[in-house]
């Protein structure tokens, strides 16, 4: 394996380009640079995206996964110009998009963007659905915003339309719903046709289908990739579940503690995990090839407080392998075999120090009757 | 309720045709059409099934919350459904339930100590002393040091450990019943292994019951003996959970296998998965309520309601054309 560094820890000044943004076959659509998210709190500055640089290309999905709090939505919302520096909020770096600097871009015109060029669908459309207004006007609405040419009726028809491309069985009767009325899965797929109304090139969907069951969940990840081949959109998918993201995406950031811990494609991240946090999130997950009662990998301790710099790794009070190094030295993106892998880690998978450490540790992994299980994570 | 000493053999739960039906202005809905199922000390029942099926709704009227429309619920040999409001709340200790939303269900203004303690304090147990040493006790079972949560309010807690004081609160008054309804379905990958093995281990530390309701079938398949698969109110098939997993005989078990996302980027994505919404429970089919969604079905299915039968001991399936081992060609491996 080569050990390249390829990148810079938080020290070092200027946007120097990481594996993860450097641009590959093709040009990307968007090329996020050193991008950095804080919020102003009375605990301090919480660091929720910390110069965080990835690309994505036209046509391409890319999964971001992590735990709850690693900075996922901060990361998403910012790209999207949703948290916009204030008095609360800090945000500095690059956000290109089609050869635009979004974070230079005036509001008025960003949000001219919204829908046409990016838009963002959320975990329960509920919350951005009205829901005092009959859905049929909602999307008539978006149509409008994005072709004013168009008359009232025309825009319903297109609405119709629209209903009927994201599954809505007899979409001209369902108009006249309210969000309430429909199941999550339902609402799911009206605010999944809102996001395309305008046909954006990126689409954000964060977090689309954790709220709803396996079977709605399958439904939804399909439209959404048979919605993103027709209007050949590129797609980040956020989750903290590796299942979605295995066979729906092209390339995986893993995101811890407002960092790009670990990037791949898809196939290299999965055959060759070489972050231990990967590794951990991975082993976390109950099989269905796994018998019954077999004991879970939680992974010890929670994510550290963003709001106190650390000085090492991140990852290092919950590592197996953690040595002292880690602790002193944040480790800088490096490559993997495949020069599109890279990865943050002094002593990564398949290293010595990592497996004579996880071996260790293994021995404590067993379901056991006693109560020291639920004490091993606190 | 000394009964068990009459019958140690008997399970702790059982429940006969448990029928529940909300009467709102679209009509009757028909949430859960007769249900029958055992369960016993130290073993852990799963619930599967869609959203809307009727699993929430079961697990509530077999704590009478609401009362079933008819049916049976014997705990222990004692009738719940007969019992009245007094002797029930009298029995509430030993039947708990944990929700989905761990935050919500617990009152933000008090201190974590005080939110364990609070069901000894409604049931009057013991002295005042007596009651913080019980929900110290009960905080370090589920791997909370009470020095360093005791007075912390539970907007200072993660998700995970809100799970872990609910959990705590459930048991402190010596439940033996413990119903989860998707006690993890709010949780990230890491903070549900870490609940799924606490559940674990308090069953079998206290020997409990645990009636588990998910509808992500790998934690289901994780933590159960047996699992329970419905659909529109009803049971279509129930079996030890490594018989269903491998050998599912419902067609509506084998869709649901197939929608589980593998986190195996070369696993091929399965064909055969269930399309559209249920049917209203309002109105349900006639026959077999899956026939609308099934590719097998034919006349006899809209017809006659295929009975929940017996294929095999332990495992039973509510279908008039069972699938065959050499049906089950397109399932994933398990
Ligand atoms: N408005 C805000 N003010 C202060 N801190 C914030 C704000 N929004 C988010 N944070 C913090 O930023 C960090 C990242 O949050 P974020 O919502 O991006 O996490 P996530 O990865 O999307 O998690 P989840 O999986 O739970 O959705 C967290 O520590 C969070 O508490
Ligand atoms: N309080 C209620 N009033 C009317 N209908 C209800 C009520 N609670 C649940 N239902 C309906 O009963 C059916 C079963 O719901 P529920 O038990 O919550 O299902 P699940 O928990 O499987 O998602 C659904 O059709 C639901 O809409
Ligand atoms: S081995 Fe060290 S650098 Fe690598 S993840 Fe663990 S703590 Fe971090
Ligand atoms: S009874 Fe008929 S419709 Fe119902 S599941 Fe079996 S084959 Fe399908
Ligand atoms: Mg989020
Ligand atoms: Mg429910």
């Amino acid at each position: 394996m080569s050990a390249k560094p390829t990148g810079n820890p938080v020290s070092a000044a200027g946007p120097a380009p990481d594996a993860a943004a450097s641009p590959a076959t093709a040009a990307p659509l968007l090329e996020v640079v050193d991008l950095c998210t804080g919020f102003h709190t009375p605990r301090g500055l919480v660091r929720a995206v910390d110069h965080v640089s990835i690309a994505v290309r036209p046509e391409e999905t890319l999964g971001i996964v992590g735990e709850s709090g690693s900075g996922k939505s901060v990361f998403a919302r910012s790209v999207m110009g949703l948290i916009a520096p204030g008095q609360r909020v800090e945000r500095t770096g690059r956000i290109m998009f089609a050869g635009r600097d979004l974070v230079r871009l005036p509001r008025r015109e960003l949000r001219k963007m919204w829908g046409s060029e990016i838009a963002m669908v959320l975990q329960d459309p509920l919350t951005s659905l009205n829901p005092v207004t009959r859905i049929g006007r909602q999307i008539s609405e978006t149509v409008r915003r994005h072709r004013p040419e168009l008359s009232r009726g025309e825009a319903e028809a297109a609405s119709v339309e629209l209903l009927r491309s994201v599954g809505i069985p007899e979409p001209a009767k369902r108009m006249h719903a309210y969000p309430h009325q429909l199941s999550g899965g339902m609402r799911q797929r009206v605010g999944i046709a809102i996001a395309l109304a305008g046909n954006p090139r990126l689409l954000f969907a964060d977090e689309p289908t954790t709220a709803l069951d396996v079977t709605v969940q399958h439904q939804i990840l399909d439209l959404l990739g048979r919605q993103q081949a027709e209007r050949h959109m590129a797609m980040v998918l956020v989750t903290h579940d590796l299942g979605v993201v295995a066979t729906r995406t092209d390339r995986i950031a893993v995101m811890y503690a407002g960092r790009i811990v670990e990037t791949a494609p898809t196939r290299t991240l999965f055959a060759n995990v070489m972050m231990p946090y990967t590794r951990a999130l991975l082993d976390a997950l109950p099989r269905l090839e796994e018998p019954s009662h077999t004991r879970l990998n939680a992974i010890p301790g929670h994510p550290p407080n963003l709001a106190v710099p650390m000085p090492g790794c991140r990852f290092a009070d919950r590592c197996p392998a953690a040595r002292r190094k880690c602790r002193e030295q944040e480790p800088p993106l490096v490559q993997a075999d495949d020069p599109e892998h890279s990865y943050r880690c002094w002593y990564p998978v398949g290293s010595p120090e990592y497996e004579s450490s996880a071996a260790a540790g293994t021995e404590t992994t067993e379901r056991s009757g006693s109560d020291q299980g639920a004490m091993r994570e606190r | 309720m000394t009964h068990a000493d009459q019958d140690a053999d008997r399970p702790l739960l059982r429940v006969a045709d448990l029928v529940v039906e909300y009467h709102t202005r679209a009509g009757t809905v028909h949430a859960v059409s007769g249900v029958s199922f055992e369960l016993d000390r130290g073993e852990t029942l799963g619930v599967v099934g869609e959203s809307g099926c009727g699993k929430s709704t079961m697990a509530r009227s077999i704590l009478q919350m609401p009362r079933p429309l008819s049916g049976t619920v014997e705990f222990d040999g004692t009738d719940l459904t007969r019992l009245p409001g007094s002797s029930l709340r009298r029995l509430r200790p030993e039947l708990q339930m944990v929700f989905q939303d761990p935050v919500s269900s617990l009152n933000p203004r008090r201190k974590i100590r005080q939110i364990v303690a609070e069901p000894l304090t409604i049931w009057r147990r013991g002295t005042r002393a007596e009651r913080a040493a019980k929900a110290e006790e009960m905080l370090r079972a589920v791997g909370l040091d009470p020095a360093d949560y005791g007075d912390r309010h539970p907007t200072e807690l993660s998700g995970g450990q809100c799970q872990r004081v609910a959990i705590a609160r459930a048991l402190v008054a010596g439940a033996r019943l413990l119903v989860c309804d998707e006690p993890v379905s709010s949780l990230d990958v890491s903070l549900r292994a870490t609940v799924l093995n606490l559940i674990e281990d308090l069953r079998e530390r206290f020997d409990l019951a645990v009636l588990f309701i998910a509808h992500d079938l790998a934690v289901v398949k994780n933590v159960s003996d047996r699992v329970m698969v419905m659909y529109l109110g009803k049971v279509v098939e129930i079996a030890g959970a490594g018989e269903l997993y491998s050998r599912p005989a419902h067609p509506y078990t084998l869709a649901l296998l197939n929608s589980v996302p593998r986190p195996d980027p070369g696993a091929r994505r399965p064909e055969g998965v269930v399309a559209g919404d249920p049917p209203s429970p309002v109105d349900p089919p006639s026959g077999c309520r899956f026939r609308t969604r099934c590719a097998m079905a034919n006349d006899v299915c809209a017809r006659e309601e295929p009975p929940l039968t017996a294929i095999r001991p332990g495992h039973a399936v509510a279908c008039h054309f069972p699938l065959q081992a050499a049906d089950l060609s397109r399932q994933p491996e398990a």
